[in-house]
């Protein structure tokens, strides 16, 4: 740079030299942090705004049922009440007579059928992830093995899973549960969660393919790192994205699956009121009562519905393209 | 093989005074959630016809956003906002979609980088040609929907005046067995083939002016040659002006007559080939020469230009290169740079430094 | 090609042998076995060996795996248990009208999406592609069986229109029996139109950013051509395979919905067979429904070779 000529009296800046009312912050985009992406997309994303905020509130009715749902589980009133009315009576026994207001309406023994929808709710939260961890860690682990270890073990754990695709998540569990003898929630967990594997396994075992191939796992390799470690530790974590996304897709199809096989009197006990059972019971009053029937099933729908938008939200943020994930 | 007659009916011969191509003051931006990109920032360019000219560049220099503005392809949400284009004179800013439909391809087309996808994987070779035949030459053929559908579904005739110039291109650039080719899949061409394929595509309507965008950069190093090669040979049979498009000096050298050099949204140099490697009279193309790896020169290190390529958003300095540059004064960073003549008389050398030329000291 | 086919052939075949194979096993060997169960608990000894011996469940697993394996290729599928009728009879009468309730559900789903995908495509971001995006999440968000009991609570109850129970054979006249499974259809296959909408609206999306798609309008192709010519067949390509693993989607909404109109289909054959340890039944209505799903893989694969040039002449040539 002392070679260069100077021009007149003027300084000569070298190269990377900038006079000092030019310097620039290096301003480096800020990496954006997981969460705070997720909570952009949700904030700009109307639908996944709602679908969180839904979610939510089922999370905290199922929860909190007890506490938020305006009567007894089984306190009856005056049957086939409509929605928006009251039944006159005296129902706790005080010797006065209430007006007990029914916003939803009553079914045919005299339910209110808002405290039932919101009970029903926890038994839909629970079965749902209850077998969202089931369909989950099996289908992990086949996925993870398969990937990792590929050879044989690849190719029969895949051709297992080609094969239970060929079964609809319906009818494979109600195969599972006619021959596990019986109904039951437990029956209805282990029928659904397996139902599902297959689209874990096949995720997992995607991404483990892509990752594996990655430089930092043959680093790791390169130290000596064993296998199920590395599976662990480096493998895992990043394929956890498309994973969190298949999960919250996921809940409202055992929604769906639970729903569907109460409805056909093959789910849990007829004791445990969950939507899909309502809706059966439902529906031989679908003249005289149609909102016995059709409450449980709105709830079903904008639940449902709410983690729809909320998983489609979530694998925008990820940036995960809609073939990677399946519906 | 057979020069086809009616590519070149109707055009008035006096055009060859004036530019082929004459590109004044070009801004092209995208506007961004950071603020406005300015690609291409000011822009002259011109290309006589029968030459070619070569447009050097670093990525993101915007050397790829000027061959699409001239085209009118650039994507949303980016857009020209100023200057002009004129093709043979008339303006293709003013043009309709519809009228710059008839000159993409026809008078005007252009090479991309990437032959794999940049050919449509479900046609045939031979109709990609040959539907680009269809919509520029009279060749009877109809291309209204039902018919490009059925083609699609059916098959191209083979009997159709468009596939045999499809055929006709192919053996002009060299494809070994052309009539069965025609009928493959683009899956089914190794990668320098399909980059001719891709140039014969281009070529068949017999442009006044080919884009080429980084032709051989996917490529191998023996098969570029080649490829450079056939350009040049096709340049003369077809009459054709060419715009090659690239990174890499070497390819300039070895084909161009004119080269302009691009920075950060502005050209800052242009001359002769020849002249420029010979001569450079700008910083940046100076640096550019110096970092080239070459097999001649002792060479104990590269010496690479310090810095990057500024972020386009908002370049506050009034050259580009300022800060990059071994040279720069303060005056560099205020006023901008104009066009000077800095070669010997009688050869067209320009370049955009307050210190070269006239007014400056170096 | 010829050898992708063959290949995929012989995969289904050998899926569908597995397939037979575990429902097999399944049977014998997971608890709940049903003797027992039929009997009670209460069922003494003599009489449970009676029992098995009638059914057969005395002889030797393998005779009687070949047993079951020879009986499904001839057609054979045992006896009900309960009523003693040849399940291969019951079969045959509850099948059609699943079938045709799939079919219904499968056309007029197919009927919709498509053009509605390619409309939201093209239109993406205007009122079209707003609406139809909601329209579909609708769509997946409801049971078919809840979509069954509003479509009869509205066209049945409300306004008669419709009939809302049973199911009129073909052989009584085609708009009888357009009617009677038509409300049924379009509940499963709602569900079904939203999913392949979706498929079909993202993956045109997605070819129409594709490089070649850059390189027909620098040829100065027209849009329409660019959309029809250019980028439709390749977007077809995931379509086909959502809408042939979604097929399970509309079987499984069958199931329930025959309960909703009461049709006696193969889903209230499955249910009830299940109730009652029927297990005869239980064995064939799953081994057709996952004939079919198998079926159909086949034929989505075998879509591809028409769709997909690279499948049709595999490889490169130097």
């Amino acid at each position: 740079m002392s070679d260069v000529p100077k021009r007149g009296n003027s300084q000569v800046f070298g190269a990377n030299e900038v006079p000092s009312e030019y310097e620039t912050e290096e301003t480096t985009e800020e990496y954006k942090g997981l969460s705070n992406r997720i909570v952009d997309v949700m904030l700009s994303d109307r639908m996944a705004l709602f679908g969180s905020v839904v979610v939510v509130l089922f999370i905290v009715t199922a929860v909190f049922a007890p506490v938020i749902s305006p009567y007894g589980q089984e306190q009856t009133f005056t049957s086939m009440q409509s929605p928006n009315s009251y039944s006159t009576g005296d129902f706790d026994d005080d010797g006065a007579r209430e007006r007990i207001w029914h916003p939803l309406g009553t079914d045919s023994f005299g339910h209110d059928i808002l405290t039932r929808v919101i009970f029903g709710a926890r038994v839909s939260l629970m079965v749902a992830l209850a077998t969202v961890a089931v369909a989950f860690t099996l289908g992990t682990a086949i996925g993870l093995l398969a990937g990792f270890y590929g050879g044989w073990v690849d190719s029969v754990l895949m051709r297992y899973v080609d094969f239970q695709w060929a079964f609809p998540e319906i009818i494979l569990g109600a195969a599972i549960i006619a021959f596990a003898g019986g109904l039951g929630v437990v029956n209805v967990v282990l029928a659904i969660g397996i139902a599902y594997i297959d689209d874990f396994a096949r995720l997992i075992r995607g991404e483990v393919l892509s990752i594996r191939e990655e430089e930092y796992i043959t680093a790791a390799r390169a130290i000596g790192m064993q296998n199920r470690r590395i599976m662990t530790r480096e493998i895992l974590p990043n394929a956890v994205a498309p994973l969190i996304v298949q999960s919250t897709l996921m809940i409202p199809l055992a929604i769906l699956a639970e729903a569907g096989l109460s409805f056909l009197g093959l789910g849990v006990k007829p004791t445990t009121p969950t939507w899909g059972l309502l809706l059966s019971e439902g529906r031989q009053f679908i003249s005289q009562g149609w909102w016995i029937s059709i409450m449980p099933g709105l709830a079903i729908m904008v639940t449902v519905l709410a983690f729809n938008m909320l998983g489609d939200g979530l694998r925008d943020a990820f940036d995960i393209s809609e073939q990677e994930v399946n519906e | 093989m057979t020069r086809t007659t009616s590519a070149r009916e109707g055009r008035d011969d006096t055009r060859s005074e004036m530019p082929l191509l004459e590109v004044e003051n070009l801004r092209t931006q995208f506007p961004t959630e950071r603020g406005v990109v300015k690609a291409v920032d000011g822009v002259d360019l011109s290309i006589e016809s029968g030459e070619i000219v070569g447009l050097v560049g670093e990525s993101g220099s915007g050397k790829s956003v000027l061959a699409e503005s001239v085209l009118g392809i650039v994507e949303n949400p980016g857009e020209i906002t100023d200057g002009s284009i004129r093709l043979h004179g008339e303006s293709l800013r003013e043009k309709s979609e519809a009228e710059l439909q008839q000159l993409r391809g026809g008078s005007l087309s252009m090479v991309f980088q990437d032959p794999m996808n940049s050919l449509n994987p479900t046609l045939t070779v031979g109709e990609q040609i040959a539907e680009t035949v269809r919509l520029h030459q009279d060749v009877g053929g109809s291309v209204s929907l039902p018919a490009e559908v059925k083609r699609k579904i059916v098959g191209t005739a083979k009997n159709s005046e468009a596939w045999r110039r499809a055929i006709e291109m192919l053996e002009a650039v060299e494809i070994p067995e052309p009539e069965a080719r025609a009928t493959d899949f683009p899956h089914q061409f190794s990668g320098g083939m399909r980059q001719r394929a891709m140039i014969a595509m281009a070529l068949s309507c017999e442009p006044d002016l080919l884009i080429a965008d980084e032709p051989t950069t996917a490529l191998d190093v023996t098969i570029q040659a080649q490829i450079l090669e056939e350009l040049k040979r096709l340049k003369d049979t077809f009459d054709t002006s060419i715009l090659l498009i690239t990174h890499d000096l070497a390819v300039v050298a070895e084909t161009c007559d004119r080269v302009n050099v691009m920075y950060a949204g502005k050209i800052v140099e242009r001359a002769d080939a020849d002249e420029l490697f010979s001569n450079p009279q700008h910083p940046y193309t100076e640096g550019l020469i110096e970092s080239t790896p070459r097999l001649s020169a002792d060479q104990q290190e590269l010496t690479p230009i310090e810095g990057n390529v500024p972020d386009l958003i908002n370049v506050p300095y009034a050259c580009h290169f300022a800060p990059r540059c071994p040279e720069s004064t303060r005056e560099c960073f205020e006023v901008e740079p104009d066009f000077r003549d800095v070669g010997p008389s009688g050869e067209r050398h320009e370049s955009a430094c307050l210190r070269r030329g006239e007014g400056g000291d170096l | 090609m010829k050898r992708y086919v063959a290949k995929r052939v012989l995969h289904s075949l050998f899926i569908m042998w597995l397939v037979a194979t575990t429902i097999f096993v399944g049977l014998r060997v997971l608890p709940g076995g049903p003797v027992q169960t039929m009997l009670g608990i209460e069922g003494n000894e003599a009489a449970v060996q009676a029992l098995r011996n009638e059914l057969g469940l005395n002889q030797p697993l393998y005779v009687q795996y070949l047993e079951w394996m020879g009986g499904l290729l001839t057609g054979d599928m045992g006896t009900s248990i309960t009523s003693s009728e040849e399940v291969s009879v019951l079969v045959q009468q509850a099948a059609p009208r699943t079938f045709s309730i799939a079919i219904v559900g499968v056309t007029s789903g197919l009927l919709v999406a498509i053009p509605s995908g390619i409309i939201s495509a093209t239109r993406r971001r205007e009122p079209v592609d707003y609406v139809a995006t909601v329209a579909s999440f609708l769509g997946i968000s409801m049971p078919a069986f809840f979509i069954g009991i509003v479509l009869a609570l509205i066209f049945g109850v409300w306004f008669n229109i419709l009939p809302v129970f049973g199911y009129t054979p073909l052989s009584e006249g085609f708009v009888p029996w357009l009617k009677s499974i038509f409300l049924p259809g379009i509940a499963v296959g709602l569900p079904y139109a939203a999913i392949v909408m979706r498929m079909m609206r993202s993956s045109l999306l997605e070819e129409m950013n594709q490089q070649y798609m850059r390189t027909a309008k620098a040829k100065g192709v027209g849009g329409k051509v660019r959309l029809y010519k250019h980028a439709i067949q390749n977007a077809f390509i995931p379509v086909v395979t959502v809408a042939g693993i979604q097929l399970a989607l509309v079987l499984v909404g069958s199931v329930t919905v025959e309960i909703v109109f009461g049709i006696q289909g193969l889903g209230r054959l499955l249910v009830n067979s299940i109730l009652d340890r029927n297990y005869p039944v239980t064995q064939a209505v799953i081994l057709i429904v996952a004939g079919v799903m198998v079926f159909t893989n086949l034929v989505v694969d075998l879509t591809y070779t028409v769709l997909d040039p690279r499948i049709r002449y595999g490889g490169d040539s130097a």
